[in-house]
């Protein structure tokens, strides 16, 4: 067998790609856009079957992909613009408001949740294992957006500019989520310091 | 009840804005080294609560290998499928994918191919041989003849439904092998296909093979002399010329494509639905059609031939729906509307001035 440096997804050219490096790329990232996709739709069948159109649509018209700068960051992108399709086009057959929600203005024409659960989150430090079930709380009384836009910013490491490309979010709003979200996490932490110390 | 000044725990530092984006953004820096210099015992607690901040973390997914890899095998199946673009790839067409994709990944419990095909192969369904389904001859093959004179639908073993049209042959698996669904197929066809991501489902005829891909509802079809046509009502199809197996396209919802015997692929067209799906239930449908089309379609519907003996060439189109009409009166309406006339001897048609 022949043996491979593990390729670095920032550095796959799409338009040049080979069969093999797509593969690469595909296992690469599998892991990440489906724990990201999972949490927009809780259904994995649904989260895998995106994940492979996504790859087959770009291996087919992998010509058209010149100016694309960070694969990652579009994968994360098209995983979720078509989860929140995907939930659209079933509420059209659940739900006859789906107009209100459709142009109910950017920021919030995502009908879908992001959720987050204590089983999800982790802390380094064994000894604080205990604030895991607080920390999750505190996120969970967050809006489906800011949950988001941490998830994204502390699984994926990602700055704002990238997660402002992904979610479609301004700039700006990402960093008055980013913030609203920061405080009123104290809000809550000072909260519960009052009820249980 | 307010608290006149903080208590500086863990917590304090955990729920602090100023603190969080010190940790995480490196900002008001000078703010927290002033705070430590003047409040050194509180830098213990503010390091445990940056280290705490620091190593929050999101677990991925919960993983699972064989799942993994059945998706990986799936992926690389339909990478080694998948077509070298011989046609400009029209970028509009793509937004139009994404939608398909939500909107029949969930909802469409059924796919539809359509086949037809050539006439010539029509005219000789006597020496229809179903092709032997290689190394799999212990499966009994249904060989289905359609006489001229109806339709027939049937239900393949995986659900798949298939109707036929006159004249055709289908033949398949009485129980399809594990792996793969294939069809043989002469004439013409609708089908339903039942989604099934693991086993792809093929339909060959003698030039052209169309693969269902991913999850997506085709149709395929095939008129006129010589060609052999693709249509595809929903989703998106590859299909392949059976000579050259490298050279593949792929269609998309409401798209059809024109396949000469010679393998010359003709421009993907939009389709007219009833144009090409009404025979389905008997309706011929035409919308602007030419002459050559027209003669084509009715040539292969009422299994006669055509001479043309025109001294001015017909340049107008011609539109008209016909519901289960007999020859003469789709001959009557044709020939008032273009303006010609028409002898109807022995199974041949001949138009002229």
């Amino acid at each position: 067998m022949q043996f491979k440096v593990p390729l670095k997804v920032d550095e796959i050219d799409v338009v040049k790609v080979s069969e093999d490096e797509f593969v690469q790329l595909y296992k690469g990232m599998y892991k990440k856009l489906l724990s990201y996709g999972i949490k927009i739709c809780p259904d994995d069948e649904v989260v895998r079957d995106c994940i492979h159109e996504i790859f087959l649509d770009i291996w087919t018209n992998r010509q058209k992909y010149e100016n694309l700068k960070n694969i990652e960051i579009y994968l994360l992108k098209v995983v979720r613009n078509r989860l929140i399709d995907h939930y659209r086009s079933i509420r059209k057959f659940l739900d006859h408001d789906i107009q209100k929600l459709e142009y109910a203005g950017s920021e919030n024409r995502i009908p879908v949740n992001f959720s987050i659960s204590q089983e999800d989150i982790i802390i380094q430090d064994e000894d604080q294992q205990h604030l895991t079930q607080k920390i999750a709380n505190l996120l969970n009384q967050l809006t489906d957006r800011q949950r988001e836009i941490i998830f994204l910013k502390f699984y994926n490491g990602l700055n704002d500019k990238q997660i402002s490309e992904i979610t479609g979010l301004q700039n700006q709003s990402v960093r008055n989520k980013a913030h609203q979200a920061l405080t009123k996490m104290k809000k809550m932490l000072t909260t519960t310091t009052f009820l249980f110390m | 009840m307010r608290m006149e000044k903080p208590k500086y725990d863990l917590v304090y530092f955990l729920s602090d804005k100023k603190f969080a984006e010190y940790v995480y953004e490196n900002k008001y820096r000078e703010y927290w080294e002033k705070f430590f210099v003047e409040s050194p015992d509180l830098f213990h607690v503010a390091e445990k609560a940056k280290s705490i901040l620091l190593s929050i973390q999101f677990k991925d997914y919960e993983f699972h290998e064989e799942k993994f890899q059945i998706d990986l095998n799936r992926l690389k199946e339909s990478l080694s499928a998948t077509f070298k673009p011989d046609r400009p790839i029209d970028p509009s067409t793509n937004h139009s994918k994404f939608v398909d994709w939500h909107y029949y990944t969930k909802i469409a419990a059924v796919f539809l191919i359509f086949i037809s095909v050539v006439a010539y192969v029509i005219l000789n369904i006597s020496n229809f041989n179903p092709p032997q389904l290689a190394g799999k001859t212990d499966l009994a093959i249904i060989v289905e003849k359609v006489s001229k004179y109806e339709r027939k639908s049937f239900v393949l073993s995986d659900g798949s439904k298939v109707i036929v049209n006159a004249g055709s042959s289908i033949s398949f698996p009485d129980k399809f092998p594990v792996d793969k669904r294939i069809v043989y197929l002469s004439g013409e066809a609708f089908f339903e296909v039942a989604p099934d991501p693991q086993k792809p489902f093929i339909v060959e005829t003698d030039n052209i093979a169309v693969k269902v891909l991913g999850t997506s509802f085709n149709l395929n079809s095939f008129k006129g002399a010589n060609m052999n046509s693709v249509a595809v009502a929903h989703g998106k199809v590859l299909t392949s010329l059976k000579s050259q197996p490298d050279v593949s396209i792929v269609l998309n919802k409401n798209e059809f494509v024109k396949i000469s015997d010679k393998g010359k692929i003709l421009p993907v067209q939009k389709l007219d639905s009833l144009a090409v799906f009404g025979w389905k239930t008997g309706t011929l449908h035409f919308k602007d059609a030419s002459i050559q089309d027209v003669t084509d379609r009715l040539s292969t519907w009422y299994f006669v031939d055509f001479e043309m003996d025109l001294k001015t060439p017909i340049s107008k189109g011609f539109s008209a729906t016909f519901r289960n009409e007999t020859l003469v009166n789709v001959l009557d309406g044709l020939s008032f509307a273009l303006d010609v006339k028409y002898e109807l001897k022995n199974n041949k048609v001949k138009i002229y001035d």
